[in-house]
């Protein structure tokens, strides 16, 4: 006989695998889970104000603006920790509004001390953008004030190398654009492409090493900057910057 | 929905206990009519949001129920605890925040006056301060956020009471809250979410601890207890050991008073 306490863990691991510790331990974690409250801040209102324009600076009238809070998957020790199973970037609605004939907005909003929030942009023929930011942007005063969105369109993009000096260097290429799948990060009064993007929106590849190589399609928002670099075998970089500002853009790189 | 079933049912069930006692006399078998001492209420309340505020502009009309205890400390002047909840939809969430739902829980001390009209009327009016706390909720669509908006409520509660009976009374009770919330929020906001207001109409039923220590046993009183107890009890009628079992308690307590007083 054993005491309880001084029970082997192989005894104890045949007992929990009983039916009735197994309903026991169902029936807790789905407590748990039920009384698991999703926590936004407490007596806090927040203000949301921003004018959103199009690609050539027209007003975007009537658009549905929605701006929303980050929560991850996981449980972590914070206030943020609550699982839920949507999208990260549509997990809690903070406010909503629709934009006026001149494309300005404001609206209350809920308060979630998080460390990122998305403006989802939905304009009436159902295309969505997504501008992000970040806490700092609240200044300190509750007020996530945005002067100006430019709804970007979609630009084709065609970068060719051409080789003109005949070398035979094989090139390492780097390009960095705004692509289709990130986010603007508005931070100190300005637009950046989101970080969480560094690693999808470049091209890296190499270039000479066979006939034809150099030609490059994609997709890019618009207007933006393509920002280029190219690195010859004895470690010589190049760096070329090109704006995008019209539907399709070509650039010749000779090299 | 489940906390307005509970609430019918607890209407009903003390419904029923007041009729019941709707049959007793409103006065004791003496006749005499005791000061209350202690009371106990319980009661449903529609609560109204009303003015220029978030509350005001942004919550319909609720529903609820509150208990109460108040206990006389100086002839008619009483003090008490009270705890109320109430419950609103988000009627516009461009004012008071993207939530649906929100219940208010408020608990609070309060002092009055109880002006005894006659003995099937008593007028009551008393102002309280406390804790008051709403707590929102996010429907499935806005992502099931919680959060609350917490402050102080300043109350003033009237109410026109009658007596079914010594111990029970049905009241009907208009007050008005006045909240002072403690939100932080951005300067553009204004004032709007300092206060908020509600206008509330109760329908309940007091529960009545009576003091009969103060009604003291007169002479004729005295004569008739003398009178019943040299009687035969078996020849008593049941109005008549009634009588008796009032004027030996009156008597007692007149007694241990005496003996507290030597």
């Amino acid at each position: 006989m054993h005491a309880y306490g001084t029970q082997p863990l192989d005894q104890l691991g045949i007992y929990l695998q009983s039916q009735p510790m197994k309903k026991c331990i169902l029936l807790l974690i789905a407590v748990l889970l039920l009384s698991c409250e999703a926590r936004l801040d407490d007596d806090a209102r927040a203000f949301f104000k921003t004018r959103i324009v199009d690609a050539n600076g027209n007003p975007l009238q009537n658009a549905d603006v929605q701006v929303t809070t980050f929560r991850t998957r996981e449980f972590v020790r914070t206030n943020q920790a609550i699982p839920k199973f949507t999208e990260p970037d549509e997990d809690f609605i903070l406010g909503q509004g629709v934009t006026d004939t001149n494309g300005e907005v404001a609206f209350t909003m809920l308060f979630d001390t998080t460390f990122r929030y998305y403006v989802t942009i939905t304009s009436q023929n159902g295309d969505k953008t997504v501008v992000s930011a970040g806490i700092e942007s609240f200044n300190d005063n509750l007020t996530l004030e945005i002067p100006l969105i430019t709804i970007k369109d979609i630009a084709d993009v065609q970068l060719d190398f051409i080789n003109t000096s005949g070398t035979t260097d094989v090139f390492n290429v780097q390009v960095n654009y705004f692509a289709l799948n990130c986010n603007e990060f508005f931070e100190n009064n300005a637009f950046t492409i989101d970080e969480d993007c560094a690693f999808q929106n470049e091209i890296a590849t190499q270039l000479n090493r066979a006939a034809g190589d150099g030609a490059f399609e994609f997709k890019a928002y618009y207007p933006s900057v393509i920002n280029l670099t190219y690195t010859n075998e004895s470690g010589t970089e190049f760096m070329e910057e090109f704006t995008i500002n019209n539907p399709t853009e070509r650039y010749e790189i000779n090299y | 929905m489940k906390s307005i079933i509970k609430i019918a049912a607890l209407t009903s069930l003390l419904l029923s206990t007041a009729l019941s006692h709707s049959q007793e006399a409103r006065r004791d078998p003496l006749g005499a009519f005791p000061d209350r001492s202690f009371a106990a209420d319980l009661y449903i309340q529609s609560a109204m949001p009303s003015g220029d505020n978030f509350i005001g502009n942004g919550l319909s009309n609720g529903i609820g129920f509150g208990v109460r205890l108040q206990q006389d400390v100086y002839k008619n002047i009483y003090v008490g605890g009270s705890l109320t909840q109430d419950f609103f939809d988000v009627e516009d969430t461009q004012v008071i925040g993207e939530f649906s739902k929100t219940s208010k829980f408020n608990a609070y001390l309060f002092a009055g006056y109880d002006y005894v009209l006659d003995t099937d009327w008593n007028i009551t009016a008393d102002v309280g301060y406390g804790y008051s706390q709403n707590k929102n909720k996010q429907d499935l669509l806005q992502g099931s956020g919680r959060f609350r908006d917490t402050g102080n409520v300043l109350r003033l509660t009237t109410s026109l009471e009658y007596a079914l009976s010594l111990g029970v009374s049905v009241y009907v009770s208009p007050s008005f809250e006045k909240v002072f919330y403690n939100i932080n929020t951005a300067p553009a906001l204004g004032n709007d979410f300092d206060t908020g207001n509600y206008f509330n109409l109760a329908l309940g039923f007091r529960f009545n601890s009576r003091d009969y220590n103060n009604i003291a046993l007169e002479k004729s009183e005295n004569q008739k207890l003398q009178e019943l107890q040299s009687r035969n009890r078996e020849d008593l009628s049941i109005k008549e050991k009634r009588t008796l079992y009032f004027l030996k308690k009156r008597e007692a307590k007149k007694k241990r008073r005496e003996r507290r007083n030597q």
